[in-house]
C-alpha cells in the first residue's frame, strides 16, 4: 500500500469533505486506528468537528508531517505554529476539542499552552473578563482561595 | 449521512450508549473472531466512527453525564463474561496439539478483542481530565492492556496451564528422539508464558522454564549414566558436546536466553560434573593417556568442556593429576640420575657427571607440558601452577653430592663456552635454550647457589676470554634479572661491563704508552691488564709471586698509568689469573722456527727461569717464585710444574738421578718444610729443559689449571653460600625486628622465610640458631615473661 498516494475523504459534522493523503492525517491517532481496523475506508465521519476547524486541523497535520521530509529549524516551527495559532479563542477552543476527539497529541499541547499562555501573569479579574467567565464565589470564599494561595503570589 | 449513523438525543443515557455499543461494536467483533473471518471486515468506517462517538459522547459529556467509569466496568464484565462462557470451555473440550492449538488461537483473537477495546475514546476521554490530572495518557493504555491481560490470564490461562505445559514438555521429548514436531505450534505456545507475564518473566519462569530445566536435569542424568559406562572418554566429550549443541539450539528455538543459560548450566552439572572423576580416571582413555598419547583435540575438547562455568569443580581434579604426572615423570629421571651419581662415586668418582642429560630431559619435560598447557589447555593459570609445584619439587631434592642448581649453572657454561660442547648449536638455539634454562631456574629454591657457581663459572669464562658471545651472556643476565630481580644480578652485570670497561682501559694505556714514549720500557712486550671490580668477582687470592724483571717493569708502568687517571682506586695483582704467550727458540726438533706456548703467569715464571739456566731444583724454584711456604702452596707450585712435564707437552724434564746427592745438599731447605714424606722426596727432584721436546704446531696451549671449576672451589662455593645465607637470615630478622619491634617466634620464622623466599628456602634450625647469636649479641632479647616472644634493643 502506498501511502503517500493514498487518501481518505474526511468529512465534518457540516458535511464539508476533506480529501486528505493518508499518511498525513495519520497524525491523528483515532484516524490512524479506523484505516488501520478497517479496508477499503473511502470516508470517515467526523460528526463532532466543525469544516472550518477540520480544515485548521488539516493544515496543522500537513505542515507537520511535511516536517518529517523537509525538516525546518526549530525557530521557524515556532514561528509557524505561532502563526498558526493566531486566531480567535472560540476557534482555539474547538481546536482543543478536535484535537482531544481526534487525538493528535501535539495539537492538543500546543493549543492548551497557548492557554496557559493567555493565563499567565494576569490577576483573577482580569482572567475572568478575558475567558468571560461569572466570578460564582461569595467574598468570603474568594477570600479563603486567596489565602490558600497565597504563596503564589508575586511580593 | 447513512442510517447506521445515529444522533443521539443530549445528554445521552448510559443505558442506551451502552446498548448501541453492544449491539453494534461488540457482537458483530466476536461473531467475526468465532467464525475465524478477517477481523478487519468487521465494520466499516462509518460504525467504527459510530462506536466512537457514541463512547466519546459517554465519556466527555457534562458533569453528572460523565459514565466513563461505569463503560470500563462494564466492557470488562462482558470480556470476563466471553471468555468465560465461550473461550474456556471450547479449550478445555480438546486435547494435545488440538488443545494447543486452540489455546493459541484464542489468545490470538483476545489480543484483537483487547487492541480493539483500548482504542476507544473513553481512555482518550479520561485524557482530557488526565491533562488537567498532568498525567500520561499513554500509562492509561498501559494500565488498560493490563487489565485485559490479566482477564485471559485469570479466566483462561490458570486453568489449563499445567496441562498446555505437559503438553509441551512431551513434545520436546519426542523432538529429542528426532520425531518431527510443530515448531511453531510450540512457539506460539512458550509466547502465551511469556506475555502474560507482561513485561515480568516470573509467570514463565515459575510456570514453564523450572518444570522444563527439572525434565532436562532428568534427561541428562539419563543418558549420561549410560555413556559413561559404555563409552571412552575422547567419545564421551563428544556426545557431550553435541549434546550442549543440541540445548542451544533448543533453547534459541523455543526459550528465552535466560533459560538458555540456566539449562546449560544444568546439562553442565549433569554431563560433566558428575561423571568428571570417573570419566578422567579411565584406564585406557583417561586424562593421563590422552596426555600421554599427546591427543591434543581430545584435550582441547576437554579444556573447553570442563572449564564451562555449570562444571563447579572445574578443571582442578584434572590439574592435580598433571601435576602428580609431572612429578613422577621428573621423579624417575632425577632417580635415575641419582643412580647413576651413585655408581659413579663408588667408582671413585673421578668421571664428573655434569648432568647435560639430565638438564635437557628435565628441559624437554617442562616444554612438553608447557605446550600442551598453551595450545590444549587454555593457557589457564591453574595448570602453570600445577607444572611449577611438580618442578619445584623434583629440582629442589638432594641428589647426593650435587644439586640440581649447581647442575643447572653448569649447563648454562657449557651452552655459553667457546668450546662448549654444542659448539655447533648456531646463537638462536643456544638462545632458545637458554630460555628453557631459565624456566627452570625460576622453580629453583636454592636461586642464591645457583648464582654463586653461575658468578665463578662466569668469571672463568670471561677471563681467560672463553665466552661465546657477549651478547648472549647479557641476554642470559637479563633474563635472570627478569625472574628474580635487579639486586640477583647487579654482580653479573657488573663482571661483563668491567670486561667492557678493561677494553677500554686498554686501549687508553696503549695512547698513553704511544704519546708519552715509553714503549721501549715494555720492550717488545705485549702487556693487558684486565681491572675487575672488587665485590663483583668471586674473591681471589693475591699473591706476591716474584715475577721477572721484564713483566714487574710492565706492571709497575700501568700502575702509574692507571693512578694518573684516578687517585681513589687501588690495584690489587691477581696473579693466579693471568695468562701469557712465550716464544720458543732453539729446540731442534722445532726445525729452527720458533714456537708460542700458551701458558699461565705462574707457569710462565717458572718456564723465564730457564732462560738463564738449563736445570733447576725445586727448592731453588721455589725460591725465585717467592710462593708461600704452606702445604697449600707447594702444592700448586708442584701442580704448575707438572703440568709443565706432562706426556702431551713435555716442556720441562723432571730429573731424578742423583736425587741422593741433592738430598744430602738440601738438607737446610728440608727442615723449613714441616710435611709429609712424600712431598719431601718431591722437592729434591731436578727439572731441566726438555730440549727434545717437538712442538706438533706452532701454537701450544698448555692446559690452564684455573679453567675448571674443581672440587675444592665447589666446596669453597658452597661455604660461600652458607656464610652468605647466615649473613641474610640475620639482616632478614633485624629488619623485621626493627620495624616489629616486638614479635613471637613462629610468626618472625615464617616472615625470615617469606622475605627470602625469592633466592633460597632458609631451614628453620639455621635461623633459629641465628636468633640465638643475634640474642647473644645482643640486638634482640627475649620477653621476660613469655620466652616465645622476642623484642628488639635499639
Amino acid at each position: 500500500m502506498n501511502n503517500n498516494s493514498k487518501t481518505v475523504k474526511l468529512v465534518s459534522s457540516d458535511n464539508e469533505i476533506f480529501e486528505v493523503e493518508t499518511s498525513i492525517i495519520s497524525l491523528s491517532e483515532t484516524i490512524k486506528n479506523v484505516l488501520e481496523d478497517t479496508e477499503d475506508t473511502e470516508s470517515i465521519p467526523l460528526p463532532n468537528v466543525e469544516g472550518r476547524i477540520l480544515a485548521k486541523v488539516v493544515e496543522y497535520c500537513r505542515y507537520h508531517s511535511l516536517l518529517k521530509t523537509i525538516p525546518q529549524s526549530e525557530e521557524d516551527i515556532e514561528r509557524w505554529d505561532r502563526e498558526f495559532l493566531n486566531v480567535d479563542q472560540p476557534t482555539l477552543f474547538h481546536l482543543i476539542l478536535a484535537a482531544n476527539y481526534l487525538d493528535i497529541k501535539s495539537l492538543l499541547d500546543l493549543t492548551c499552552k497557548r492557554v496557559a499562555d493567555m493565563i499567565k501573569g494576569k490577576k483573577p479579574e482580569e482572567i475572568r473578563k478575558e475567558f468571560n467567565i461569572v466570578n460564582d464565589f461569595t467574598p468570603e470564599e474568594e477570600e479563603e482561595v486567596r489565602r490558600e494561595n497565597a504563596w503564589c503570589e508575586d511580593p | 449521512m447513512s442510517n447506521s449513523f445515529p444522533r443521539f438525543p443530549y445528554p445521552l443515557s448510559f443505558e442506551e450508549g451502552w446498548s448501541f455499543i453492544w449491539n453494534k461494536g461488540f457482537l458483530p467483533l466476536q461473531h467475526c473472531l468465532e467464525s475465524g473471518m478477517d477481523s478487519r471486515k468487521k465494520y466499516g468506517a462509518e460504525q467504527w466512527m459510530a462506536i466512537y462517538n457514541t463512547v466519546y459522547t459517554l465519556c466527555t459529556q457534562k458533569p453528572p453525564h460523565i459514565y466513563a467509569d461505569q463503560l470500563y466496568a462494564s466492557i470488562k464484565e462482558t470480556e470476563v463474561q466471553y471468555l468465560k462462557e465461550r473461550v474456556l470451555p471450547s479449550v478445555k473440550s480438546l486435547h494435545n496439539e488440538f488443545k494447543l492449538k486452540e489455546l493459541v488461537h484464542r489468545w490470538e483473537n483476545h489480543k484483537v478483542m483487547a487492541s480493539f477495546l483500548l482504542l476507544f475514546p473513553f481512555f482518550v476521554a479520561v485524557n482530557l481530565k488526565c491533562f488537567v490530572d498532568a498525567m500520561d495518557s499513554k500509562d492509561f493504555r498501559l494500565f488498560g492492556q493490563i487489565l485485559c491481560y490479566e482477564c485471559f490470564r485469570d479466566n483462561v490461562f490458570q486453568a489449563v496451564k499445567a496441562e498446555a505445559r505437559s503438553i509441551i514438555l512431551s513434545l520436546l521429548e519426542k523432538e529429542r528422539m528426532s520425531e518431527t514436531v510443530d515448531q511453531l505450534l510450540i512457539q506460539s505456545v512458550v509466547r502465551i508464558f511469556i506475555e502474560l507475564g507482561n513485561g515480568s518473566l516470573k509467570l514463565y519462569t515459575e510456570e514453564l522454564e523450572t518444570p522444563y530445566l527439572k525434565a532436562v536435569a532428568e534427561y541428562c542424568k539419563g543418558v549420561s549414566n549410560r555413556w559413561a559406562e559404555e563409552d571412552s572418554f575422547p567419545v564421551y566429550m563428544i556426545r557431550v558436546e553435541e549434546a550442549l549443541e543440541d540445548e542451544v539450539r533448543r533453547c534459541k528455538t523455543y526459550f528465552t536466553e535466560q533459560t538458555e543459560e540456566r539449562s546449560l548450566l544444568i546439562c553442565e552439572a549433569e554431563l560433566l560434573d558428575a561423571h568428571q572423576h570417573k570419566l578422567l580416571m579411565k584406564e585406557q582413555s583417561g586424562f593421563i593417556p590422552l596426555l600421554l598419547q599427546g591427543r591434543k583435540s581430545d584435550l582441547a575438547r576437554w579444556y573447553r568442556l570442563f572449564s564451562r562455568p555449570g562444571v563447579s569443580q572445574g578443571i582442578e581434579p584434572a590439574a592435580e593429576m598433571l601435576r602428580t604426572q609431572i612429578l613422577q615423570e621428573g621423579n624417575d629421571v632425577v632417580k635415575a640420575f641419582r643412580a647413576r651419581l651413585e655408581q659413579n662415586d663408588k667408582n671413585g668418582g673421578e668421571k664428573t657427571l655434569h648432568g647435560q642429560e639430565l638438564i635437557e630431559t628435565l628441559m624437554e619435560i617442562h616444554e612438553r607440558y608447557l605446550e600442551v598447557i598453551i595450545t590444549c589447555l587454555g593457557s589457564h593459570t591453574r595448570f602453570y601452577r600445577a607444572i611449577k609445584e611438580a618442578f619445584e619439587s623434583f629440582l629442589n631434592q638432594p641428589l647426593g653430592s650435587v644439586t640440581c642448581a649447581e647442575l643447572l649453572s653448569t649447563y648454562c657454561d657449557t651452552l655459553l663456552k667457546a668450546s662448549g660442547e654444542i659448539r655447533h648449536l648456531s646463537e638462536d638455539a643456544i638462545e632458545d635454550k637458554l630460555e628453557k634454562v631459565v624456566k627452570l631456574f625460576s622453580y629453583l629454591s636454592e636461586k642464591d647457589l645457583f648464582g654463586e657457581f653461575y658468578r665463578k663459572q662466569l668469571s672463568k669464562r670471561l677471563l681467560f676470554q672463553r665466552s661465546l658471545s657477549e651478547d648472549l651472556e647479557r641476554s642470559f643476565i637479563t633474563k635472570l634479572k627478569m625472574t628474580c630481580g635487579s639486586q640477583y644480578t647487579s654482580k653479573l652485570e657488573g663482571m661483563v661491563t668491567d670486561m667492557h670497561l678493561s677494553r677500554e682501559v686498554q686501549e687508553g694505556f696503549h695512547v698513553w704508552l704511544q704519546s708519552n714514549a715509553i714503549q721501549q720500557v715494555l720492550g717488545n712486550i705485549d702487556f693487558n691488564v684486565t681491572v675487575l671490580t672488587t665485590g663483583h668477582w668471586p674473591t681471589y687470592k693475591s699473591d706476591d709471586i716474584c715475577l721477572p724483571e721484564e713483566l714487574g717493569r710492565c706492571l709497575s708502568v700501568f700502575q702509574e698509568y692507571y693512578d694518573s687517571r684516578t687517585s681513589q682506586r687501588k690495584l690489587r695483582w691477581v696473579h693466579s689469573l693471568g695468562v701469557g704467550t712465550l716464544h720458543c727458540h732453539g729446540f731442534p726438533f722445532a726445525k729452527g722456527k720458533s714456537f708460542e706456548l700458551q701458558v699461565s703467569t705462574h707457569q710462565m715464571c717458572i718456564l723465564l727461569l730457564f732462560n738463564d739456566t738449563e736445570r733447576l731444583s725445586f727448592e731453588s724454584i721455589h725460591e725465585s717464585l717467592n710462593v708461600g711456604n704452606s702445604e697449600q702452596d707447594l702444592e700448586g707450585l708442584r701442580k704448575y710444574l707438572n703440568s709443565l712435564c706432562s706426556s702431551k707437552y713435555p716442556i720441562l724434564r723432571k730429573d731424578t738421578t742423583g736425587n741422593d746427592q741433592e738430598n744430602a745438599k738440601n738438607d737446610v731447605s728440608t727442615k723449613r718444610v714441616r710435611s709429609s714424606r712424600c712431598l719431601l722426596k718431591n722437592i729434591q727432584e731436578m727439572y731441566e729443559i726438555n730440549w727434545n721436546f717437538a712442538p706438533l704446531s706452532r701454537r701450544i696451549k698448555i692446559p690452564l689449571l684455573m679453567a675448571r671449576i674443581n672440587q675444592e672451589e665447589k666446596e669453597a662455593t658452597r661455604t660461600a653460600v652458607d656464610e652468605d645465607r647466615r649473613h641474610a637470615i640475620e639482616a632478614a630478622i633485624v629488619r623485621i625486628m626493627k620495624s616489629r619491634r616486638t614479635i613471637d617466634h613462629q610468626r618472625l620464622i615464617v616472615e625470615v622465610s617469606q622475605q627470602l623466599m625469592q633466592l633460597f628456602n632458609p631451614d628453620p634450625k639455621v635461623i633459629k640458631a641465628r636468633i640465638e647469636d643475634l640474642i647473644t649479641r645482643e640486638y634482640i632479647e627475649r620477653d621476660e615473661q613469655n620466652s616465645s616472644l622476642y623484642k628488639y634493643v635499639a
